[in-house]
């Protein structure tokens, strides 16, 4: 059996399109800080060359950008702090595990995601940001980080493919990916994080608040329909990702509605979470055309 | 109560075909992708927050209820196959009988038109056929087999007690059948070997024959001795007139007159008699003599009247099933 991939090479070159058309679109420039091209000055202190502000002495500090004369004058050891600077750029991390391989309607929900993706590295790679990410399945695919054109694309068509075999060992959480952006990512990189959140569990907080710390966290939860409201099919049987079988008769009005309310607690409650953490919150079912409405898409460089 | 398995070996062949199916799924389940077993499970759906719904599942009970009567449909059907019946009362014994061995003149001396019915001249074969067919609706109950012969005899139908199967073969005579010239002797030599193999059973020879002399390899007369001495009666039925021309048509043969003197010879020596086709007291009287002659214990198989149960056997394997659906509907709704 040959299934195709995700996303067919006309729909690429027709999201490229649509990503340089977005991006002109200055409706969403407001959620992004980024307004200014080339090397840019981070909201974020440290090293750097414009001096930004002065603060206490702490342990550990370089004694080289001590403020002579503040402590001089205040009496207390004081450093210089900088204002960073750097290349803007963002971090895809790319959910296809096995629940992002469902769909009932237009496309699968992995699609759906890879459809974001792609517009997110040619909105990026049109503006000169630099684009990085990673693939979560079995074994996670890491993309190095790169503003090549090629690269870029070489990375979305990866993306884009046929999902491989699901392996028969575990694939790796959110909660085990997490750390490891952290420790690969550049401060200041727009992260964006494409999936489900099947398993946004306890463990994911800490990571994704300190992720928060450094990083402008996107988060698009990709849904289906089928996942908020069950179509009245009759008897069915559902298998869930754990294997279990449930067998159901779709065509009791009363259990959709308590799946359709249990469903939209779940997801409620999710980006709840999220939004609380402080990330930015997107839900995005597989059967939108025009995830770009919905996404902020990183733009507004030179402008 | 005694019961039959008429098929037994039917049976075996849905045990074979379960044995065969369950090591070649056990085969194929390793080589299918899991679509297409999921595919094979006949409508299971992936769903990733299947474990949102309520847990609905099919009760342990009932699904080893399901699983124990489709079981119990499965070996009824396999029982009925094999055909149980009760065994009833003996049925009684088949009556003695007799075996005649019927030896037939097929030569082409049969086409010859002695006989005249109505004005119409007749064949000495359409006789014989009509002599043969009347034998045959007399004799019901006696075995019957027939031998025809020419030049070469041949067995036509073995001894049976089917005597619809001697007259549809009756049918298919024709002269010429097995030669043109008769050969007395050797039909009797073949009757003789068809005799003897049932050698505890004394069988009867009618020989219907327009032969005028004796052709082939064996003599009539020494065949005839061999007979006696086996104690077989050969009953002789001459067909033909003893007349030594024909006036009219011959259709190009020469004339051959029946030698009754031979016949006579002939039955003479096995303790019989010779009868002359045409004269209906003659036949009767043949008929009459064959029948005051020995009979056979017949061959006796014990024979039951058998009760078929296979309905009951049905009837208990599906019954169940169709409760099942019946209740599983009504709970359904």
């Amino acid at each position: 059996m040959v299934f195709p991939p995700l996303l067919t090479e006309t729909e690429l070159q027709a999201l490229y399109q649509r990503a340089r058309s977005a991006t002109a679109d200055s409706s969403l420039q407001n959620l992004l800080e980024q307004r200014q091209a080339g090397d840019v000055a981070s909201r974020y202190r440290g090293a750097g060359l414009d001096y930004a502000e002065s603060r206490a002495y702490q342990p550990g500090d370089e004694p080289r950008f001590m403020h002579w004369s503040v402590t001089a004058r205040t009496g207390k050891a004081h450093v210089k702090q900088f204002r960073e600077e750097r290349r803007p750029a963002v971090f895809i991390v790319f959910d296809r595990r096995r629940a992002m391989r469902f769909g009932t309607k237009v496309r699968l929900k992995a699609a759906q995601a890879a459809r974001v993706a792609a517009l997110i590295a040619f909105a990026a790679t049109q503006q000169g940001w630099a684009v990085s990410g990673v693939i979560l399945e079995a074994p996670p695919h890491w993309f190095p980080t790169s503003t090549d054109t090629h690269a870029v694309w070489e990375f979305v068509r990866q993306c884009a493919a046929t999902c491989p075999p699901l392996p028969t060992t575990h694939e790796p959480t959110l909660a085990s990916i997490l750390p490891l952006i952290n420790a690969s990512v550049v401060r200041g990189t727009h992260v964006y994080l494409l999936s489900d959140f099947a398993d946004l569990d306890a463990a994911c907080e800490a990571h994704i608040l300190q992720l928060l710390h450094h990083h402008p966290l996107f988060t698009v939860q990709v849904l289906d329909t089928a996942e908020c409201e069950l179509p009245a099919a009759g008897r069915l049987n559902l298998q869930g990702l754990d294997g279990v079988t449930h067998c159901v008769n779709l065509a009791d009005p009363i259990l959709r509605e308590q799946f359709r309310q249990q469903a939209a607690t779940l997801h409620d409650e999710q980006a709840q979470r999220l939004r609380g953490w402080g990330c930015h919150y997107t839900q995005l079912l597989t059967d939108v055309d025009a995830p770009e409405l919905a996404v902020p898409l990183p733009h507004g460089m030179g402008t | 109560m005694n019961i039959d398995w008429l098929t037994l070996y039917l049976a075996l062949i849905p045990v074979v075909l379960l044995l065969a199916s369950t090591t070649l799924s056990q085969r194929t389940d390793r080589s299918l992708s899991e679509v297409e077993r999921n595919m094979g499970k006949g409508g299971v759906f992936l769903h990733p927050l299947a474990h949102l719904l309520p847990a609905t599942k099919i009760p342990t009970w009932q699904r080893h209820l399901q699983r124990a009567i489709i079981l119990w449909l499965w070996l009824c059907l396999t029982l009925a196959i094999a055909q149980p019946v009760q065994r009833g009362t003996k049925l009684p014994d088949l009556p003695p009988e007799r075996d005649i061995l019927l030896l037939v003149d097929v030569s082409i001396s049969m086409t010859l038109t002695d006989y005249a019915l109505d004005g119409q001249k007749r064949s000495r074969m359409d006789v014989l056929k009509t002599l043969l067919q009347d034998f045959a609706n007399r004799l019901q109950g006696e075995r019957l087999g027939m031998i025809v012969f020419a030049e070469n005899p041949y067995l036509l139908v073995p001894l049976t007690r089917d005597p619809t199967l001697v007259q549809r073969q009756l049918q298919r005579l024709t002269p010429t059948l097995a030669g043109r010239v008769s050969a007395v002797g050797d039909a009797i030599t073949l009757a003789l070997k068809e005799a003897g193999k049932q050698p505890q059973r004394k069988p009867i020879f009618v020989l219907f024959t327009d032969a005028d002399e004796s052709i082939g390899r064996v003599d009539p007369e020494a065949a005839a001795s061999l007979a006696a001495e086996s104690k077989i009666p050969l009953y002789t039925i001459a067909i033909g007139s003893t007349a030594a021309t024909m006036e009219g048509d011959t259709g190009g043969l020469a004339y051959q007159p029946v030698n009754l003197a031979l016949l006579q010879t002939l039955s003479k020596r096995t303790g019989a008699t010779t009868y002359q086709a045409g004269d209906a007291q003659a036949v009767e009287q043949a008929l009459a003599d064959i029948t005051r002659q020995h009979q056979n214990v017949a061959e006796q198989i014990p024979r039951y009247e058998q009760q078929p149960l296979y309905h009951w056997l049905l009837l208990a394997g599906l019954l169940p099933l169709m409760l099942w659906q019946l209740w599983q509907r009504r709970a359904n709704t």
